[in-house]
């Protein structure tokens, strides 16, 4: 002993340990610490205080006696070869000595010291254990331990901590005591290896992932995420601690053992938390168990731990009691395995919260009793937001919570609130496990101030006068001042002024009473678009005392006949009627104005029932609504309105009455022609306008380019969820000092009741604030139990105001459940309005989404029963659900009233509405087809005859090295058996080429068979076992599998041929698909490109296309093509280019000339049986049909008619058969951001299919445009939940679209020539952003793309570059660089 | 009803001395497994051995002292729990 004393001062000597790696236990956190090198997050830092004062040497030789005899204390690792870290081994561990004895408050001082030393980095190759004997004064002792969490675990702590008192104690008696072997604890041997999955190393997004719960409604930033933690602790007082252990002795918490019993009861609390503020039913967390199953395991030191996912259902209404026998079974499972050695592997775990219950104790040291303080390090594992750690190590018998909370997950307001809203939980616990688990309020006091000053809204008395008074009283104020102007093709039609409009409205008033006896609330339906009239019609039906019931002319004649009839509408007044009437009255004496309570509107929104439900908004709201927009808005300004948004659209009663009662002037502008009411744009267009109401839909629309600035200065934006990307961007086209407001309101609130000016400054991400209530609003955010959340948490809105809707129009049942009394006796009534909101921070809101699955698309509120029962009415359905899938926002085809036909694109192609980059002129034509209008005579030129044909395979047929002329690439369809047959027909001797992709149908390949027989021509089936994995990643590039297929064809042929010495390859191309792929509007202009010249440029893009990593480059041998040679050694023929033949023909000549018969078993296509699967991904990826441009291209070029295109691709896609096929490939359809869109699911009667097209057809006529879904599936039963209700989420994945896979974040481009260049490839590649790092193809350019791109640069800066030059420098840097060269050169020849 | 199940308590008797217990302890059929003898770990691989050797699930119900407090005591559980389900 004393010699190993003398060397204690020496560098311990390292010596490499056997050459295993790490334990399965130490790999997560190895990883965990080389993503965070720097960060101390797995320091497990103790501070112990004996009540002795020890000797430090002797503690120093039972140190060494006690670390010597542990392999796992000694380790220290290395960077070894791949990163992988390899083991070594510290000879000793050193144990220092510290001084606070002459220290005051030494005790906390030394925690102090601790905590700071503890925030340090263990640097992995040094030792991993810092040991540091502790001076203080008053017989004391304190002992700072603190070690890498690789070597140990709380059972290791309280191990070395035993055995280090018992070697103290026994040194003492006898100074040679040795307790144990040196080598006594072979923690290598012992622990169990990584497991085949625990390779991975990647960290997936918890915060979004499914499963990965949102705490306090707050989504951190993926790419921000940190170490960075805050400890946070609750000490329960021995009172609550011990009632908490006789909590967990009863049912269901009790068993045999107390400590299962204890974590049962505490996962049921945490279970709880993570409930109430995720709002969440079904809830995880991480927690570790204590891999330690054998004795010998009990007995070593080092990390044995791994944490498995802990998973409980929350529902609604369940209590603790019901909650703990859920959790006690599960934690029961989960320890008995872990006893048994036999844990399974921990699941992929998706948690964001760990629950760590510490049963350990550290006993005396010795006789000395010992108080232990674990030690934060602040910092804690990236990957959770928040580490609940329970333990009584010191054995006081209170419990204490260490919350650890992580910065960058969680808001300082949040870390705050956390240990409070836990401690509610616990007292709840204790006071009644039998009580509602949603019904606790968890809310601090601090939080119910909060919501209370939010909802002073008081400040001003409630509106005295309708809007009928306030009208009249403006108009005598300003009688000549104009107060309604039509607006017809950008100019003023009509104008009249408010004396004008008063005497009309009294007028037609008196009328409505006298001649139609009007009664006071009798119910006068609007029907008419935006005009002099209904205007008139409307302030006159109010005027009479009357309730105006607005119906929109655009809607199908069968709903508008369905709301005038439910309305109970005595009178209908359309502009022909108003005129009628205005001619014959004189007396223009107003009436009778109405009372503040009278009824004012009734206004339609969609209904559950499928029936829609008609809201009754008296006089008291709507004018309360209009002073609150005066004060807010005007604020005693005379503007100059828009009116642009349907009569019948609650958000439209702003601009209608606002000007007429703030001596405004109102601009009309009727419906716009087409079917989308472009009626917004002409009046920004016409830009003459103050304030303006939109929906973000139309402002969407806007964005897109079609307006640079205007004069509004008051834009007001509702109905829709408005993100802030969207604001910003229109922000920068509107005036500095320009307002723009998000207002939130349903109907039944009266139009608008939250308002949130936008402040670009803080409102950056996400959608924009509803903000704070009205006057005269109170809200309140409730959860399901209509208990109200903490801060954050996403909760339903309540709203109760000043003239709240009376409820629904003869609808008592629904009217009840959505208006609601408070609590209290008196209290007002509270309208549920539905709808998802969360407080961004005490001062406003957020909106969501809707709670239940009622919900908006392009402003329409929808509720999918009304929908439904449509449909389910419709022959051959029997069961039907509907839902909308994707994010929220704008979606442009969608908005206002789209083409009621949702299949049809371009009137004379077909090319679908949604086709990216195409657009359509007023008469529904497609810009490919006007294209190709322009360019028809040029592009005739690179087509060619028959006997080009045979010059060109005569030419080739000179160098042939074998017997074939040339070799076919014969699918067995219809197009390359033709081809096949004229090329027999001319005489050549062919090799015919087939991919047999392990998916071509047996009718296909007896079809090839029949037919190479009968022409005596040899046919060679190729196969490649790569397909699967070709498929694949055909379909991850470009959501089909063709482009998979195709490669491997001509890889494999090109191959072929050049074993063989066939010196050319025939395709059967067709020529829709060279224009599809190779041919250009902008190459035929003024005749300026060549064929010659094309066929060089498709000839470099063949290079660069085989050159082109992918699945068939590793599964291929593909150094055929490092080098031209081959290129030169077998040419490419395009059949097609030198034959022009329509389909009639094609069939009538294979009729007579081969045993060629259609296959009946492939769907789609004539031989292939996968290809529904890529149509099925593609359509889901990428929104539209793969087949859809090549259609419309035989369509152009007349081989089909526009009809047979849309009905061969209105495919009936047998969704189950195309998933076993996806399944057997290997691939599942990508998920992720995706354009709102409304889909319905069908299951059929018994041996029935639906057709759709007519089912869209039948609803486009019983619905607005917007509630037509978008796409029907036809499933054979629908997915229910465990509880048996409609399983919506699984529905939702099944078809949920993605417009574009993620990208990570690009360098932008710098300079003209590359911005410019960057805006050709986001407008050729329909990317959102492009850097300049990035390379063309790879984004997914094609030849196509490529040779228009580099035609297009070429104008812009009249330049003469060759087609093939992005071939040779595909990233945008590299090209711009070209083209800057190009430039220069042709500048200093002018120069010279 | 309370006759001892001299077989089954055999069966598990053995088990504990074979695999749970230190080898120089040596227990009797009402000795107390819970207080001293047995850590968490051990009872839950007893609880175990007895669901995979006899034919039963031990669920959170039957996971109490009153069954799992001596030798003799689990014998009786298990042989209620099989003639029930039988």
């Amino acid at each position: 002993m004393t010699r190993s004393e003398q060397d204690a001062g020496t560098e311990p000597v390292d010596r490499p340990l056997d050459t295993g790696g790490l334990t399965r236990a130490q790999l997560p956190i190895a990883i965990g610490q080389q993503l965070h090198a720097e960060s101390p997050l797995y320091n497990m830092a103790f501070a112990f205080v004996i009540e002795d004062e020890l000797e430090p040497e002797r503690f120093r030789a039972a140190w060494r006696q006690v670390t010597a005899s542990s392999e796992a204390l000694q380790t220290r690792f290395r960077s070894g070869p791949g990163g992988r870290l390899q083991r070594f081994s510290s000879s000793e561990l050193a144990l220092t000595v510290a001084d606070f004895s002459g220290q005051e408050d030494a005790v906390a001082r030394f925690l102090d010291w601790g905590r700071a030393r503890c925030a340090r980095p263990l640097p992995l190759d040094g030792p991993l254990v810092d040991s540091v004997l502790v001076r203080l004064p008053n017989r004391q002792t304190g002992w700072y331990l603190n070690q890498h969490h690789l070597i140990t675990d709380a059972w290791s702590t309280r191990l070395l901590y035993d055995r280090l008192a018992a070697s103290y104690l026994a040194l003492e008696s006898q100074p040679e005591f040795a307790p144990r072997p040196v080598t006594a604890d072979r923690y290598y041997a012992l622990a169990p290896g990584p497991r085949a999955s625990d390779r991975s190393s990647t960290t997936p997004d918890r915060t979004t992932a499914p499963g990965g719960l949102t705490l306090y409604g707050e989504r951190p930033s993926p790419v921000h995420r940190g170490t960075a933690s805050v400890r946070s602790s609750l000490q329960l007082d021995a009172e609550r601690s011990s009632a908490l252990r006789a909590r967990a002795a009863e049912a269901p918490f009790a068993s045999v053992l107390p400590h299962l019993s204890l974590f049962a009861l505490f996962s049921t609390l945490f279970h709880a938390f993570l409930s109430q503020i995720s709002a969440e039913p079904e809830t995880s967390f991480d927690t570790p168990l204590l891999g330690r199953s054998t004795p010998e395991a009990k007995d070593t030191i080092g990390l044995f731990i791994e944490m498995f996912p802990f998973a409980a259902r929350v529902p609604e209404g369940t209590t603790f009691r019901r909650l703990g026998a859920e959790t006690l079974a599960r934690a029961m499972d989960l320890l008995r395995s872990d006893a048994a050695g036999t844990a399974p592997t921990p699941e992929h775990s998706m948690s964001r919260a760990v629950l760590n219950y510490l049963p350990v104790r550290f006993g005396r040291f010795g006789d000395a009793a010992t108080a232990v303080t674990w030690l934060h390090p602040g910092h804690a594992d990236h990957l959770h937001a928040l580490r609940l750690q329970i333990h009584d190590f010191s054995g006081s018998g209170r419990f204490q919570f260490d919350f650890d909370l992580n910065r960058t997950h969680l808001s300082a307001a949040a870390r705050e609130r956390i240990p409070h809203h836990f401690e509610t939980l616990v007292e709840a616990l204790l006071r009644d496990p039998d009580q509602r688990i949603d019904s606790i309020d968890l809310r601090t006091d601090d939080e119910r101030q909060q919501l209370d000053s939010f909802n002073q809204s008081d400040r001003c008395p409630t509106p005295e006068r309708t809007v009928v008074d306030a009208f009249f009283d403006t108009a005598n104020r300003h009688p000549t001042r104009v107060a309604l102007e039509l607006v017809v093709d950008g100019t003023v039609d009509q104008s009249v002024d408010y004396a004008q409009v008063r005497d009309q409205v009294a007028i037609l008033a008196n009328h409505l009473l006298r001649v139609h006896h009007l009664q006071p609330g009798d119910r006068v339906a609007v029907l008419g678009d935006r005009s002099l009239e209904s205007v008139v019609a409307i302030l006159a039906v109010l005027s009479a005392r009357g309730a105006y019931v607005p119906i929109d002319p655009a809607h199908p004649e069968e709903r508008q006949k369905q709301l005038v009839e439910d309305s109970g509408a005595t009178l209908l007044l359309d502009p022909p009627t108003v005129r009628q009437a205005l001619d014959h009255g004189h007396d223009s004496r107003p009436p009778e104005p109405p009372s503040l309570t009278d009824l004012a509107y009734l206004l339609y929104t969609s209904g559950s029932t499928g029936r829609a439900k008609g809201v009754l908004i008296e006089h008291r709201g709507l004018a309360d609504y209009l002073e609150f927009a005066e004060r807010t808005y005007v604020r005693g300004e005379a503007l100059r309105y828009g009116l642009v948004t349907s009569l019948a659209f609650d958000l439209t009663v702003t601009s209608l009455f606002l000007p007429l009662i703030t001596g405004g002037t109102l601009e009309l502008y009727p419906r716009a022609a087409g079917a989308l009411d472009e009626a917004f744009l002409h009046a920004v267009e016409r830009n003459q306008i103050d304030f303006l109401k939109l929906t973000p839909s139309h402002l969407s629309v806007l964005r897109s380019g079609r307006f640079e600035a205007t004069g509004v200065r008051r834009l007001i934006v509702g109905g829709e969820s408005f993100s802030a990307e969207l604001a910003a961007a229109v922000a920068e086209r509107l005036a500095p000092s320009a307002e723009i407001y998000n207002e939130y309101g349903p109907t039944e609130a009266v139009v608008g009741c939250l308002v949130h000016r936008f402040d670009p400054a803080s409102d950056r991400v996400g959608s924009v604030p509803i903000g704070r209530p009205a006057d005269h609003v109170q809200i309140e955010v409730l959860n399901p139990a209509g208990q109200a959340v903490p801060t954050g948490v996403p909760g339903e809105l309540w709203i109760a105001r000043h003239g709240l809707a009376r409820g629904y129009h003869q609808l008592p049942e629904e009217t009840a459940a959505r208006f609601v009394p408070g609590p209290e006796p008196g209290a007002a009534v509270r309208y549920r309005s539905g709808d998802l909101v969360r407080f961004v921070d005490p001062t406003k809101l957020e909106y969501l989404g809707r709670t239940d699955r009622q919900v908006k698309v392009a402003g329409f509120r929808l509720e999918p029963g009304e929908v439904e029962t449509l449909i389910e009415t419709f022959p051959g359905v029997e069961r039907c659900a509907v839902l909308v899938v994707g994010t929220p926002g704008p979606a442009d085809a969608d908005l206002g009233v789209p083409t009621p036909n949702p299949g049809a694109g371009c009137r004379r192609c077909g090319l679908p509405a949604n086709y990216p980059g195409a657009t359509f002129d007023a008469e529904g034509t497609c810009s490919l087809c006007h294209s190709y209008e322009s360019i028809r005579e040029h592009a005739a030129g690179y087509f060619r005859t028959l006997d080009d044909l045979r010059s060109n395979l005569d030419e080739a047929r000179a160098q042939r090295r074998g017997p074939w002329d040339c070799l076919m690439l014969y699918s067995g369809g219809k197009d390359s058996t033709y081809a096949l047959c004229r090329l027999a027909d001319l005489g050549y001797s062919i090799y015919a080429f087939t991919l047999d992709n392990g998916f071509i149908s047996e009718g296909a390949k007896e079809n090839i068979r029949r037919v190479t027989d009968q022409l005596g021509v040899d046919v060679e089936f190729a196969t490649t076992p790569a397909m699967n994995e070709i498929f694949r990643d055909s379909l991850q590039r470009f959501s089909n599998v063709c482009n998979g297929c195709f490669k491997t064809i001509y890889t494999l042929a090109t191959r072929r041929a050049h074993e063989l010495g066939i010196p050319a390859i025939v395709t059967g191309l067709s020529r829709g698909q060279m224009f599809e792929t190779r041919l250009t509007e902008e190459m035929f202009r003024h005749g300026r490109v060549s064929p010659e010249e094309v066929d060089q440029a498709v000839l470099a893009s063949r290079k660069a296309y085989h050159r082109t990593p992918d699945a068939v480059s590793r599964t291929l041998d593909v150094s055929l093509f490092a080098t031209d040679e081959i290129f030169e050694r077998v040419r490419f023929v395009d059949f097609y280019r030198y034959c022009d033949v329509d389909m009639e023909e094609l069939y009538s000549y294979l009729k007579q000339r081969v045993p060629w018969v259609r296959p009946e078993d492939t769907g789609r296509s004539t031989n292939c049986l996968i290809n529904d699967a890529g149509i099925f991904v593609h359509q889901r990826e990428r929104g539209f049909h793969n087949y859809a441009l090549p259609y419309s291209w035989d369509v152009r070029l007349g081989h089909k008619k526009r009809d047979e295109a849309l009905e061969e691709l209105d495919d009936a896609i047998d969704e189950e058969r195309v998933r076993s096929i996806l399944q057997e490939v290997g691939y599942a359809p990508q998920s992720g951001p995706a354009p709102e869109s409304l889909q319905a699911f069908l299951v059929p009667t018994a041996d029935a299919s639906v057709d759709t097209s007519a089912l869209a057809r039948h609803l486009g006529r019983r619905l607005p445009a917007p509630l037509v879904p978008a796409q029907f599936h036809q499933l054979s039963d629908l997915p229910l939940t465990p509880n048996g209700k409609l399983d919506l989420e699984a529905l939702r994945r099944w078809s949920l679209p993605t417009a574009r896979h993620t990208r990570p974040p690009v360098e932008p481009p710098r300079g003209p020539v590359e911005e410019f260049l960057a805006g050709l490839w986001r407008d050729e590649l329909a990317l959102d952003e492009v850097g300049r790092g990035d390379d063309f193809f790879e984004l997914g350019g094609t030849s196509l793309t490529a040779m228009r791109m580099i035609l297009r640069l070429c104008d812009e800066f009249d330049l003469d570059l060759p087609l093939e030059t992005v071939f040779a420098q595909p990233s945008l840097a590299g090209l711009a660089r070209i083209a800057e060269d190009a430039l220069l050169a042709e500048l200093d020849s002018e120069l010279d | 009803m309370t006759q001892p199940n001299r077989e089954l308590e055999a069966t598990i008797l053995t088990f504990v001395h074979q695999e749970l217990l230190p080898a120089e302890v040596t227990i009797d059929r009402d000795d107390d497994l819970l207080s001293d003898l047995l850590d968490s770990v051990a009872v839950l691989r007893l609880a175990g051995f007895v669901d995979e050797t006899f034919g039963i699930t031990t669920g959170p119900r039957d996971f109490v002292v009153e069954n799992f407090q001596t030798t003799a005591s689990l014998a009786q559980y298990v042989a209620r729990t099989r003639a029930s389900t039988r």
